[in-house]
């Protein structure tokens, strides 16, 4: 077979191959007949299907077919390597790309509940409005749309140049164009038919009464509660925003495949206070009047009901930068913290009469001025606010004429840690259950950090400091038979069924024994017939209260301005009617015009109490009792004289 | 009664010789006489499976493209059904035909190949994705090169089987296939699809090796084509671009790579078992050409790994069988186009693959029998009846 293996690989050298297949294609014609054995053997070999099979067992086309098929497998095998990580442990951030890529969430923004009032009218509640965005990348013409925008928003000539600018920057697909426009500046927009300038619908806020803001607080522009009420509970307002996912072609239209992992917003639930819009209105506008009369830097009065400790109003007022005044400053009432000043008597009197040191009619010798601590570092000289010499004082005069000296005389019928237990439980130092967002828990001591005459100033109420929340608080103790009831602000919750889920009724304490109270009112009660608050007077029914007169403290740590004056904050506290008190008022007028006479607690402050009273008489229809006289037509002798 | 039970006691291979007796067909049919080898079904396993799942994965990817077109969702489904139609019967006659008969014809088929490969710069030409490539005849448009690639892998198998005793004389060997091959790379390069352009160098590269080329010979075809690769490519940024962008996907993302980034996504997003049957997102236009070059970006996303693995594991299969075919031919014709035949497809198949996965640039190619395209499919299956009929026909 020495032929066939030289046909194996066809290693003939091939200059000699030509010539004789040559010869042998002529040699065949000749003699086709007549084939020699060689002839035989050679064309066997080479048409012979047997032949070449055999050759291929061991012959170069087999190994290369073997290489191809390994050269071909390891290609295959590789992508199939590239593949299994690519679908496998190498997958991650790919997938995370093509589901980002292809995946569009929109939030279903929450309708944000409203805040309401006792009754169920409307404080704060949701608006709806348009916000109106362009998208550079369509927009044709930038310099027309942003003049036609320009023209309908009226904005400055130097706006529409920032705006055209900002709309020729196709690199960004998004721009604000009006944020919570009416539906008329939308529908106006709108109309121009601006391609690239589209809106979608936002829900903004509004309060019924602007006097309402520093209570009620304020959303931001996305309608997340930042301050006051919208702040302490905007996760019950604020509801849970949905959201809608829905997977995208490349050119953004919604794909029928797709996990639909979307969810229905849940709406916010509603808020009932305690306020009484209509008195809450009305006590806005009397403390705005008042400050605005005495130009003084502002104001605030709370009207709490006295034995549930609901507040029916809470108002501050400010004076801005330009003169006015409006309520959008904070909610001062439960977030400032000042001394009490001579309203805190109360506090020190009904402690003495707890404690039967005092009675009544006890009799006091009260000089007009004194020297405390003579020869310590802490001296300290105390003087009443009117001049007078030794005077035999009855503590219902020293009530009545707000005598400073004869109130730390009573004071001292009992030990300094006494009277400080007692402001304690009058509330003092710890926060009420309102807990207003930033609300002051103001400043007590612990009876053993008290220096110097702190031990002996407490008694008319200065060395401590509360908020206007814990001040009316601690005298709706005499009002409510001697139980402090905290105040609240939040009635009830109206949940997503509809269902008004009433809140816990305040918390209650006993500080003082009911005749105790009783004594206090009828007490507090000549304070206004007879003493420093007659201007608190309400015609027809009895009134008590006490007022107050403090120098503020300022911030060089005395009690006068760098300029020599002082500032005043005159205040009142006070209920009514005076024996069965229905209602508690705080009324204070932050620094009044210094050199006004009606500086003081008794005529700055009072008067306002007495409207406040008128407003509440008529609206919630408070009658006097029929026992109810009215202020003694004489003034009692054991008053002495009126100053 | 007893006939029946007779033939029920006899193997499949003597009860179809008893059936072809009777016809009197055992006498003019060699292959009738034949029991076909276990190779044989495989191939035609491989390559059931392969075009059936095919029109699937086209129903899939080209659905969304057939309705944006304007047209019914079936619509490319439909053309390329029918043109597997026509390709089962180009591969029947491929398949009958004994396929010596090419020896006398291949000098004709390789003529009208490059006759056709014309036809897309007369008017009936078709430009598309930069390639004109292409010619439509009123509902018929089909793509020369695929006739042309045929064509010349028996052209090549022809020569090289007949000549294989002067497989070392360069003028007898080397220089008509090198013809042939310089011509097809011309007219490829003409008509801008480089793709192609690749795939006949790989046919005849292939070829020559199976025959037994000296390497030297393969060598030179080597070094010519690499050089001619390096100048195109440095000759234009834009084919540069093209043709390295695949090296930094992510940097690239956004312009030259975002096909292969596109298709790379929708790869990861099937994950090991994929997102299931017709779910693929990368279809809905984010891997463009999802339905013809691209759809092996799609099989992977909706069946996942096992889909992947499943498509390449066919043409290992059809490597190992259509290699098997070759080894076992009756004749160095048939073992060069067997042999020629399955290294055409599985190497275009890698090339394909390659690129959409990101591990080779993207040439343009499609995925044999995978992908949208009815001369590509036609003539893959009429490749696969020569493969078959070399199969049928082997010792």
């Amino acid at each position: 077979m020495s032929v066939v293996a030289g046909g194996r690989g066809g290693r003939v050298p091939t200059t000699r191959v030509q010539p004789r297949q040559k010869a042998r294609n002529q040699e065949s014609k000749q003699a086709r007949r007549r084939p020699n054995a060689a002839d035989v053997v050679r064309d066997r070999a080479r048409n012979s299907v047997t032949d070449f099979y055999a050759n291929l067992q061991g012959g170069k086309i087999r190994f290369r077919l073997v290489a191809m098929y390994v050269l071909v497998s390891l290609l295959l095998m590789t992508l199939l390597v590239r593949v299994s990580y690519l679908q496998t442990i190498g997958a991650g951030g790919y997938r995370d790309a093509s589901v980002s890529q292809r995946t569009r969430i929109s939030t279903a923004f929450a309708e944000r509940g409203s805040i309401l009032d006792r009754n169920g009218l409307e404080l704060a509640l949701p608006v709806p409005t348009r916000t109106v965005f362009a998208d550079p990348r369509i927009i044709v013409d930038p310099v027309a749309t942003a003049h036609a925008i320009a023209l309908v928003l009226g904005m400055s000539p130097e706006d529409e140049l920032v705006l055209a600018s900002k709309l020729q920057n196709t690199a960004s697909s998004f721009l604000y164009i009006a944020r919570q426009a009416t539906t008329e500046v939308a529908a106006a927009l709108a109309a121009l038919n601006l391609a690239g300038i589209s809106s979608y619908s936002e829900e903004s806020r509004t309060l019924t009464s602007d006097g309402l803001r520093a209570l009620v607080g304020r959303t931001d522009i996305d309608g997340i509660g930042i301050s006051g009420l919208e702040g302490q509970f905007d996760e019950l307002l604020g509801g849970t925003d949905g959201r809608t996912v829905r997977e995208v072609n490349s050119k953004g239209q919604s794909i029928p495949i797709g996990d639909d992992s979307s969810q229905v917003a849940v709406p916010g639930q509603d808020l009932v206070t305690t306020i009484d819009r209509n008195i809450q209105f009305q006590v806005d506008a009397i403390v705005t009047q008042q400050i605005t009369r005495l130009n003084a830097r502002g104001g605030a009065a709370i009207v709490m009901d006295s034995t549930t400790g609901e507040i029916y109003a809470m108002s501050t007022i400010r004076k801005n930068a330009d003169g006015t005044y409006t309520a959008d400053s904070g909610n001062f009432a439960a977030v400032d913290a000042y001394e009490p000043g001579s309203v805190a008597k109360v506090f020190s009197v009904s402690a003495a009469l707890n404690e039967a040191t005092v009675e009544t009619n006890s009799v006091f010798q009260v000089p007009g001025k004194q020297v405390f601590n003579e020869g310590t570092k802490w001296v300290h000289s105390i003087t009443d606010a009117y001049p007078h010499g030794l005077e035999e004082m009855t503590v219902r005069k020293i009530l009545v004429d707000s005598s400073n000296l004869g109130t730390v005389q009573i004071a001292q019928t009992m030990p300094a840690e006494t009277l400080h237990k007692y402001l304690k439980e009058y509330g003092f130092g710890t926060k009420t259950d309102v807990d207003y967002p930033g609300e002051s828990k103001g400043l007590l001591k612990s009876f053993n950090e008290l220096r110097g005459t702190e031990k002996i100033t407490t008694a008319y109420g200065y060395g401590y400091s509360s908020s206007a929340l814990q001040l009316i608080a601690g005298v709706n103790v005499v009002a409510n038979n001697g139980v402090y009831v905290a105040p609240r602000l939040v009635n009830s919750v109206i949940d997503l069924n509809g269902i008004n889920q009433p809140s816990a009724p305040s918390a209650t304490h006993t500080v003082i024994k009911p005749e105790v109270a009783a004594t206090m009112r009828s007490l507090m009660s000549d304070v206004v017939c007879f003493g420093t608050a007659s201007l608190a007077k309400v015609p027809g029914i009895t009134v008590a209260g006490k007022t107050g007169t403090g120098y503020k403290r300022q911030d060089n740590g005395t009690y006068v301005k760098d300029d020599g004056s002082r500032a005043y904050f005159a205040s009142f506290v006070g209920f009514l009617p005076a024996e069965n008190p229905r209602f508690t008022v705080l009324v204070s007028i932050d620094e009044p015009d210094p050199a006004s006479r009606d500086r003081f607690g008794g005529t700055a402050a009072a008067p306002v109490f007495a409207n406040i009273a008128q407003v509440l008489i008529n609206e919630l229809d408070i009658r006097p009792a029929a026992t109810d006289m009215g202020c003694p037509k004489q003034r009692p002798v054991e008053l002495g004289p009126a100053h | 009664m007893a006939t029946i039970s007779a033939d029920n006691q006899l193997t499949p291979a003597e009860r179809r010789r008893a059936v072809l007796n009777k016809s009197g067909k055992a006498q003019t049919s060699r292959l009738a006489t034949d029991v076909p080898s276990k190779v044989y079904y495989g191939i035609v396993a491989v390559i059931t499976v392969l075009v059936v799942f095919g029109l699937i994965m086209v129903l899939s990817s080209s659905s969304i493209v057939s309705i944006n077109n304007g047209g019914s969702a079936w619509y490319m489904f439909r053309k390329q059904l029918a043109w597997s139609v026509c390709g089962f019967f180009a591969l029947l006659v491929t398949y009958r035909m004994p396929y010596h008969i090419w020896h006398r014809l291949v000098i004709y088929v390789l003529a009208t190949g490059v006759g056709l490969m014309l036809l897309p710069f007369s008017p009936i030409g078709v430009t598309i994705n930069g390639a004109r490539a292409w010619a439509e005849i009123g509902p018929v448009r089909f793509q020369p090169s695929e006739i042309l690639k045929v064509a010349v892998l028996l052209y090549c198998a022809s020569v090289l089987g007949r000549r294989r005793k002067e497989i070392e004389n360069v003028q007898r060997t080397f220089v008509p296939i090198v013809t042939v091959w310089f011509v097809a790379v011309a007219l490829c390069m003409i008509q801008k699809d480089f793709g192609a352009a690749i795939v006949f160098t790989c046919v005849i590269l292939s070829t020559m090796f199976i025959a037994g080329t000296p390497m030297r010979l393969i060598g030179t075809i080597g070094a010519l084509t690499a050089l001619g690769s390096v100048v195109a490519i440095s000759a234009s940024s834009r084919v540069q671009q093209r043709f390295l962008s695949f090296l930094d996907l992510d940097g690239n993302k956004g312009h030259s790579a975002y096909q292969v980034w596109q298709s790379i996504l929708s790869i990861s997003n099937g994950g090991v078992t994929g997102v299931g049957a017709g779910r693929g997102t990368g279809k809905w236009g984010y891997v463009p050409l999802a339905h013809s070059d691209f759809i092996f970006a799609i099989v992977a996303e909706e069946f996942g790994l096992i889909g992947s693995t499943l498509v390449i594991g066919l043409f290992l299969a059809l490597a190992l069988l259509g290699i098997q075919v070759a080894l076992r031919a009756r004749d160095p014709f048939g073992a060069v186009l067997a042999g020629g035949i399955t290294t055409w497809l599985c190497i275009q198949a890698t090339i394909n693959i390659g690129g959409v996965i990101g591990a080779l640039p993207v040439t343009g190619l499609t995925l044999p029998f995978i992908s949208y395209g009815g001369s590509s499919l036609f003539m893959v299956m009429a490749a696969s009846g020569l493969l078959l009929n070399v199969a049928r026909n082997m010792k």
